[in-house]
C-alpha cells in the first residue's frame, strides 16, 4: 500500500518535472504546438491522481499517509517527509483542475509565448503541489517561494508595462511576506528544535515552551506574512493590481489557486494541525481579519470599472470567508473553509475564464465599454451566471453549502453578530455581481460589439466543465459530507 | 536570555526596521530591491540566533543557505523586471508605476 | 424474459421502487428529445413506458413488503419508499388506468403536433404519481405531490398557449391545497415527532391535531378535486387535450387524493365515527356531491358535464371515508376504483366522439348511436355504472356508501340519494342526446365521415366497460383487495356480494325509476333528449341559482380574486415607500463607501506597504491586549 502511495508522490511532483524535462530536451520549435495539450494533461492527471488518493484514503481508512523518498521513515524521525491527507487531496484536485483550465484558456487565447508559459506554469504546479504535500514549516517556505517566483515571472510574461508593474508590486509585497514568515519560523525554531508540523503541534499542545512570548511573536509574524500572501485586508494592496495586469490564462490560475495555496492553505493548515480545538487570540485575529476582508472586498468591488478587478476584489472577499471559517477552530468551520476553498477554485476560475473569453472576443475588459453579450456569447453568459449564483450562496449550488457551514461555525464561535455581518455581505456580493452581469451580459447589444461571437475551443470547454462541477458538487454535497464524516477524515 | 542573544535580537530588529523603512520611503526601484535584501539578512540573523539557542548549528546553516539561494533568485527576477520597467518608462521611479489603481 | 420474471419475483422490492419512479421519468425525457417528425418513435417509446410500468407495477404487486431508505439531509429527511398493502394496491390500479389511457392517447394524438410534449408530461405525471404513492417520508411525498403541479400546468397550456388563464387557475387552486397540505404535514410531524409515514399512527384529532388534520384534509381533497378546489376542472375540460382529462381529473388525481385521505383517516389520525371531525369531512363530501351534480345536470357540453360528474363522484368517496365506519371506508375506496374505471370510459367515449366529429357540444352533435355502436355500448355500460344500476360496479360501491351514510346521519343519506337521482337523470339525458335520437352533426362534418373509433381507442374503452361489469357481478375480487387494507378496523365484516340492507336497495331502485320517469316527462315536454332536464333547469327558484352559478358568482376562485386585487393595491402603496429607502438611500450610501475605497487604493506600492504595517500594528495591539 505504501508503494501505491509512493507512486502517487511521483505523479504529483514527478510528472510536472518530467514534462518540463521533455519539453526542454526536445526544444521549442517542435514542442510549440504540444505545449497546451501537455499542460492540460498534467492538470488532468493531477486531478485524477488526487481523486484516486482520496479514494485510497477512504478505503484504507487512514487519516494521512506519510512517505518520504530519500530515506527510510523508520530510521530517522527527524527528517522531512511528505504527507497526504484529506485536505491535501482536495487541494491537489483544485490545483489540477485549475491548471487544466488555465492551459485550455491559453490555447484558446492563442498565447504567443506558449513555450515559456508552459515551462513556468509547470514549475508553478510543482511548487503548489509541494505546498500541499509537505509536513514541516521550512519546506513549506521553500515551496512557497518556488510558487512565488513562478508567479512573478508569469504575470510579467508579456513584458508590457502594466504586467511588469503588477508583477513588481506583487514581488515586493511577497518578498516582505516571506521575510515575515521566515522570522516567525525562526522564533518557533528557537522554542522547538524542529520545524515539523507534528513537533510544533506537540509543543503548542503541551505548553512546553520555555518562553511563550516568543511563540506569540512567532505567530504574529506568521499571521502577518500569510495574510499578505493571501490578500487579506488590510494587506491586500497588491492583489487587484496583480490580477488585473496578468495575461488572461495567468489570471485564471492566479485567481483560481495560487493566492489561495500560497496564503490561505497555510492558514488552514495552521488552524487544523496546530490549533484545532483551542481558542486564543489567534482565532480572534483571523476572525476579525476575515470579516474585514469579506466586507471591504465586497464594498470595493461595487464601484470598479474593470472586469478582472471586480473579480480580484471578489476573491479578497471570498478568501475572507475561508479565513473566517478556518478561524473558528471548530470542525464545522474547517470543513466549511476547505469546501469554500474548493468552490472558490471552481467558480473564480470559471469567472476568470469568462473574462478571458470576453477579452479575446471583444478586446477589452472595461465593463463600461461592454454590454449585451448574453446573446452573442451564451455559454459564457450562462456559466458566468452559475458561478455568480454559487458565489452569492444560492442553493442548490455548491457555494451555498460552504457559506452555510462557515456562517454556522461563525455563529457558534463568535456569536450572531459576526455571522450576521457575513450573511449581509452576501447581499453585497450579489450587488457587485449583478452589476457586473448587467453591464457585461445583459442589456442591449452595443454597436461595436455586434460582430462578437462565442469563444471557441478550450475556453468554452473549461467554462462548461467547471460550471458542471459547481452544480454537481452542490447537488451531491450532503452525500459527500456524510461519507467524509463517517470516515472521520475531515 | 544572555546578552549575546539580546544583542542579536536587537540588531536583527533594527535591520528589519531599517529595511522596511527604506522600502516605504525610497522612490528608486533598485533601492527597493536592496531594502528587501536587507530585511532578508536580518532574518538570516534570526535563524542563526535560533540555532545558537537550540544548540544545534547545522540545521540552521542548511536553512540559511537555502534561504540565500531563494533570495538570490527573487532578487534576479526583481532586477529583471526593473530593467524592463526602465526600458519602458525611461527611469526607475516607482511613482511612475501607478497606472493600476482604484 | 427470464431476467424479468426473476426480477419480479425475487425477494426485495428495492429495485422495483427505484425503477417505478425513474423509468417513466427517463422515458419522458426521451419522448421529448425525439424530433417531431417521427411520431412512431415517440409513440413507441411511450407505449414501452406504460407497458413497462404495468409490468413493474405487477411486480410491485407481487413483491413482499419492503422499505427503502437513503439518508439524505439530516433531520430525518430521508428518501424513503415503501411497498405495503395499500401502496401495492394503488400502484397497480394506477398502472392499469395509465396503460389503458396511454393506448388510447397514442391513437387520439396521432395528428396533433403537441404529441411529444403530451407524452413527456404524461410520463412525468406517472413518475411523480408513483413516487407519491410509494413514498414513506412526508417530505418525499410532498416533493412528488408538488411536482405534479408542474405537469398539470404543462398539460393545460399544451393545446393553446392562451389557455394560461385556466392553467393559472388550476395552479392557484391546487397550489393553495398543496400549501395547506404542507402546513398540515408540518403540524403532523411536529405532533408525532417523526417524518416517516409508517411511524405516524393514530394521532388524536384535537387541539393541534385538529388543525393538522384539517390542513392535510384540505390538501388531499384539493388534489382529488372536491369543492372548494374544483372550479378549474370544468374549464380544463374545454382547454386540455382529452386524454389528459381521462387520466388526471378523472382517475389519477382522485386516486392520489383519496389515497392520502384514507391514510389520514385510517393511519395517521384516529377518526372516530360520529365525532366532529368526521362530521366535517362528511359535510364536505355531501356538499361537493350535491352541488357538483346539480351543475352537471344542466350542462350541454359533454366534456363539461363529465367533469362536473367527476367532482360529484369525489363527494361520494369523501362522504364514505368521512363516516369513519368500516363500511364507509371500504365503500369509499371501492368507489374510487370504480370511478376510475367508469369515468375513464366515459371520457374516452367522449374523446371518440370528439375525434369523429370535432366537437362534444351537445347542441351541435348528437344521435351518433348508429354510426358508433361500440362506443355507444361502452358508454351505456359506464353510464349505468355511474348511475348505480345493478349489477354494475357503481351500484355496489354506492350502496356501501349509502349504508354508511344512513348509519351516521340520515340527512347525508337523503342528500346522497338526491344526488343519485340527479346523476341518473343527467346521464339519461346525455346518453339520449349523444347516441340516440335523430342524428345531428356540425356543419362541416359529413355523415359518411363519422366512423367508429379505431381499434387502439376502442380497446381501452371495451376493457374498462368489461371491468365495470366484472367488478360489479364478481365484486369479491376487488373487495378482497380493498378490505384487508383496513386491518383491524374491519373487525371481521365482509361486504362482498349483494348489499346487506334490502331497504336501501329498494330505495335506490325507486330513485332510478323516478329518474327514468323524469326523463320521459322532460322528453315529452321538449321533444329533444338534450332538453330533458330543462324543466329542472328553468324551474322558478332554481333558474336564478343556476344562472348565478354559470356566471361564476359562486366560483370560489373568482371571489378570491376580488380580494386579491384589493390587497394588491394596498401592497403597492407600501411598496412604493419601501422602494425609496432601498433604491435611493441605500444605493447612495453604498456607492459612497465604494467610491471612497476605490480612491483609497492609489497605485503606489509604498501605500500598500504602509497599510500592511498599519494592519501589523493593529495585530500587535490585539496580541498585546489579549495575552
Amino acid at each position: 500500500m505504501s508503494a501505491s502511495f509512493t507512486s502517487l508522490i511521483y505523479t504529483y511532483i514527478g510528472f510536472p518535472l518530467l514534462a518540463i524535462v521533455v519539453l526542454n530536451l526536445i526544444g521549442k520549435k517542435h514542442m510549440e504546438k504540444f505545449c497546451a495539450p501537455i499542460g492540460c494533461a498534467v492538470g488532468v492527471v493531477q486531478a485524477v491522481t488526487s481523486v484516486i488518493t482520496m479514494l485510497l484514503l477512504l478505503q484504507y481508512n487512514k487519516a494521512a499517509v506519510n512517505f518520504s523518498q530519500f530515506w527510510d521513515m523508520s530510521v530517522s524521525t527527524e527528517a522531512a517527509y511528505f504527507s497526504v491527507d484529506a485536505i491535501s487531496a482536495i487541494v491537489l484536485f483544485c490545483i489540477g483542475m485549475v491548471t487544466a483550465a488555465s492551459f485550455l484558456t491559453a490555447a484558446g487565447m492563442r498565447e504567443e509565448k506558449m513555450f515559456n508559459y508552459t515551462n513556468v506554469m509547470l514549475i508553478l504546479v510543482l511548487g503548489m503541489s509541494g505546498i500541499a504535500l509537505v509536513t514541516d514549516l521550512f519546506s513549506l517556505y521553500v515551496f512557497l517561494e518556488i510558487t512565488g517566483i513562478a508567479s512573478f515571472v508569469l504575470i510579467a510574461l508579456h513584458r508590457d508595462i502594466i504586467g511588469l508593474e503588477g508583477s513588481f508590486k506583487y514581488l515586493v509585497m511577497s518578498a516582505v511576506a516571506s521575510a515575515f514568515i521566515l522570522a516567525g519560523l525562526s522564533f518557533i525554531y528557537m522554542e522547538t528544535g524542529s520545524l515539523r508540523y507534528d513537533a510544533v503541534a506537540e509543543m503548542l499542545a503541551g505548553n512546553t515552551a520555555a518562553e511563550p512570548m516568543l511563540i506569540w511573536l512567532a505567530f504574529l509574524f506568521l499571521i502577518a506574512g500569510f495574510s499578505i500572501k493571501s490578500g487579506i485586508v488590510p494587506f491586500h494592496g497588491w492583489l487587484p493590481d496583480a490580477y488585473q495586469s496578468a495575461p488572461a490564462p495567468v489570471s485564471v490560475v492566479l485567481g483560481g489557486i495560487v493566492t489561495k495555496m500560497a496564503g490561505v492553505y497555510a492558514i488552514i493548515r495552521i488552524m487544523s494541525d496546530f490549533l484545532l480545538g483551542t481558542y486564543s487570540v489567534i482565532n480572534l485575529a483571523f476572525m476579525l481579519l476575515g470579516l474585514l476582508s469579506i466586507v471591504m472586498g465586497a464594498l470595493a468591488a461595487i464601484a470598479q470599472g474593470d472586469f478582472k478587478r471586480i473579480l480580484a476584489y471578489s476573491s479578497i472577499s471570498q478568501i475572507g470567508y475561508i479565513v473566517l471559517g478556518a478561524s473558528t477552530g471548530s470542525m464545522i468551520g474547517l470543513i466549511g473553509a476547505v469546501l469554500h476553498f474548493f468552490n472558490h477554485a471552481t467558480f473564480k476560475t470559471t469567472l476568470f475564464v469568462n473574462s478571458a473569453a470576453v477579452e479575446r472576443q471583444t478586446g477589452t475588459t472595461e465593463i463600461e465599454r461592454l454590454g449585451g453579450l448574453q446573446k452573442q456569447m451564451p455559454v459564457t453568459g450562462v456559466s458566468s451566471v452559475l458561478a455568480f449564483l454559487s458565489t452569492a450562496g444560492i442553493p442548490p449550488l455548491a457555494g451555498f453549502w460552504s457559506k452555510l457551514l462557515i456562517i454556522i461555525a461563525a455563529w457558534q464561535a463568535g456569536g450572531p453578530l459576526i455571522a450576521g455581518i457575513a450573511l449581509v455581505a452576501s447581499i453585497l456580493t450579489a450587488a457587485y455581481f449583478l452589476r457586473l452581469q448587467r453591464k457585461v451580459f445583459f442589456g442591449p447589444v452595443e454597436e461595436h460589439l455586434s460582430t462578437v461571437k462565442e469563444a471557441r475551443g478550450g475556453i468554452a470547454v473549461s467554462a462548461v466543465a467547471l460550471s458542471a462541477v459547481t452544480v454537481v458538487v452542490g447537488l451531491l454535497f450532503p452525500v459527500l459530507l456524510q461519507i467524509l464524516q463517517a470516515q472521520g477524515l475531515l | 536570555m544572555n546578552t549575546l542573544t539580546m544583542a542579536m535580537l536587537v540588531t536583527a530588529f533594527l535591520l528589519i526596521v531599517t529595511g522596511l523603512f527604506m522600502l516605504v520611503r525610497t522612490n528608486n526601484l533598485i533601492r527597493i530591491i536592496i531594502a528587501v535584501e536587507i530585511v532578508m539578512k536580518a532574518i538570516t540573523l534570526l535563524l542563526i540566533l535560533a540555532g545558537y539557542i537550540n544548540g544545534s548549528e547545522l540545521l540552521p546553516q542548511a536553512f540559511i543557505v537555502t534561504v540565500i539561494v531563494i533570495e538570490v533568485v527573487v532578487a534576479v527576477v526583481a532586477a529583471g523586471i526593473a530593467i524592463r520597467i526602465y526600458r519602458h518608462n525611461g527611469d526607475l521611479d516607482i511613482r511612475k508605476l501607478n497606472r493600476l489603481n482604484g | 424474459m427470464n431476467g424479468i420474471s426473476a426480477f419480479l419475483t425475487v425477494g426485495s422490492g428495492m429495485n422495483l421502487l427505484y425503477v417505478m419512479i425513474l423509468l417513466p421519468f427517463v422515458l419522458a425525457l426521451l419522448c421529448l428529445a425525439i424530433p417531431k417528425q417521427s411520431y412512431a418513435a415517440k409513440a413507441g417509446v411511450f407505449v414501452l413506458a406504460v407497458v413497462a410500468n404495468l409490468i413493474f407495477a405487477f411486480g410491485v404487486f407481487r413483491a413482499p413488503d419492503a422499505t427503502m431508505l437513503i439518508p439524505w439531509a439530516g433531520f430525518e429527511i430521508n428518501l424513503a419508499l415503501r411497498i405495503y398493502d395499500f401502496s401495492r394496491f394503488i400502484v397497480i390500479a394506477a398502472a392499469i388506468i395509465v396503460f389503458l389511457v396511454g393506448l388510447y392517447s397514442v391513437s387520439f394524438l396521432r395528428r396533433k403536433e403537441y404529441a411529444g410534449q403530451f407524452f413527456f408530461y404524461y410520463l412525468l405525471t406517472l413518475a411523480l404519481a408513483n413516487g407519491a404513492f410509494l413514498a414513506n417520508n412526508f417530505v418525499v411525498m410532498l416533493f412528488f405531490w408538488e411536482g405534479l403541479l408542474v405537469s398539470l400546468f404543462g398539460m393545460l397550456v399544451l393545446v393553446n398557449k392562451d389557455n394560461v388563464r385556466t392553467a393559472v387557475k388550476a395552479i392557484v387552486l391546487s397550489g393553495t391545497a398543496d400549501l395547506l397540505l404542507m402546513l398540515g404535514i408540518a403540524m403532523t410531524c411536529m405532533h408525532a415527532g417523526t417524518m416517516m409515514m409508517d411511524a405516524v399512527n393514530d394521532l388524536s384529532v384535537s387541539g393541534i391535531g385538529a388543525v393538522g388534520f384539517l390542513c392535510m384534509l384540505a390538501g388531499a381533497i384539493g388534489k382529488a378535486g372536491s369543492m372548494p378546489f374544483h372550479s378549474w376542472i370544468p374549464d380544463a375540460a374545454n382547454d386540455a387535450p382529452l386524454p389528459f382529462m381521462a387520466l388526471l381529473p378523472a382517475a389519477l388525481e382522485k386516486m392520489l387524493g383519496i389515497y392520502l385521505l384514507t391514510r389520514i383517516v385510517l393511519d395517521f389520525y384516529d377518526l372516530q365515527p360520529g365525532s366532529t371531525m368526521s362530521l366535517v369531512v362528511m359535510i364536505i363530501g355531501a356538499v361537493t356531491l350535491f352541488f357538483a351534480v346539480s351543475m352537471a345536470l344542466i350542462q350541454k357540453d359533454m366534456k363539461r358535464l363529465l367533469s362536473f360528474h367527476a367532482i360529484s363522484q369525489v363527494g361520494y368517496m369523501i362522504l364514505g371515508i368521512g363516516t369513519a365506519l368500516p363500511v364507509g371506508i371500504v365503500g369509499g375506496l371501492f368507489h374510487m376504483v370504480n370511478n376510475a374505471l367508469y369515468k375513464c370510459c366515459l371520457f374516452l367515449s367522449a374523446g371518440a366522439i370528439e375525434r369523429a366529429t370535432g366537437t362534444t357540444d351537445l347542441k351541435r352533435v348528437g344521435g351518433l348511436g348508429k354510426m358508433m355502436p361500440l362506443t355507444g355500448l361502452c358508454f351505456i355500460i359506464a353510464a349505468l355504472s355511474i348511475a348505480g344500476v345493478p349489477p354494475f360496479n357503481g351500484f355496489f360501491s354506492k350502496e356501501l356508501v349509502f349504508d354508511a351514510a344512513i348509519e351516521s346521519h340520515t340527512v347525508f343519506y337523503v342528500i346522497a340519494v338526491v344526488g343519485a337521482f340527479m346523476t341518473a337523470a343527467s346521464f339519461l339525458k346525455l346518453g339520449h342526446a349523444a347516441f340516440f335520437g335523430p342524428t345531428k352533426l356540425p356543419d362541416d362534418v359529413k355523415k359518411e365521415d363519422v366512423r367508429e373509433a379505431p381499434a387502439a381507442m376502442l380497446l381501452p374503452m371495451v376493457v374498462l366497460a368489461a371491468a365495470c361489469v366484472v367488478f360489479g357481478v364478481w365484486n369479491r375480487l376487488p373487495l378482497d383487495m380493498i378490505q384487508p387494507l383496513l386491518g383491524d378496523t374491519l373487525a371481521g365484516q365482509d361486504f362482498a356480494g349483494w348489499p346487506h340492507s334490502m331497504t336501501l336497495v329498494l330505495i335506490s331502485l325507486a330513485v332510478l325509476l323516478l329518474a327514468i320517469i323524469n326523463h320521459i316527462i322532460g322528453y315529452r315536454m321538449t321533444g329533444e333528449g338534450i332538453k330533458a332536464v330543462d324543466h329542472i333547469h328553468y324551474a322558478p327558484g332554481l333558474r336564478q341559482l343556476y344562472h348565478c352559478a354559470e356566471q361564476h358568482y359562486f366560483d370560489p376562485f373568482d371571489i378570491l380574486m376580488v380580494f386579491v386585487r384589493i390587497y394588491a393595491w394596498l401592497c403597492y402603496c407600501i411598496d412604493r415607500a419601501i422602494n425609496w429607502i432601498y433604491d435611493v438611500l441605500l444605493v447612495r450610501l453604498t456607492s459612497f463607501f465604494s467610491q471612497s475605497l476605490k480612491n483609497f487604493n492609489t497605485g503606489d506600492v509604498a501605500g500598500y506597504m504602509v497599510r500592511s504595517f498599519i494592519g501589523l500594528a493593529f495585530l500587535v495591539l490585539l496580541f498585546v491586549l489579549l495575552i
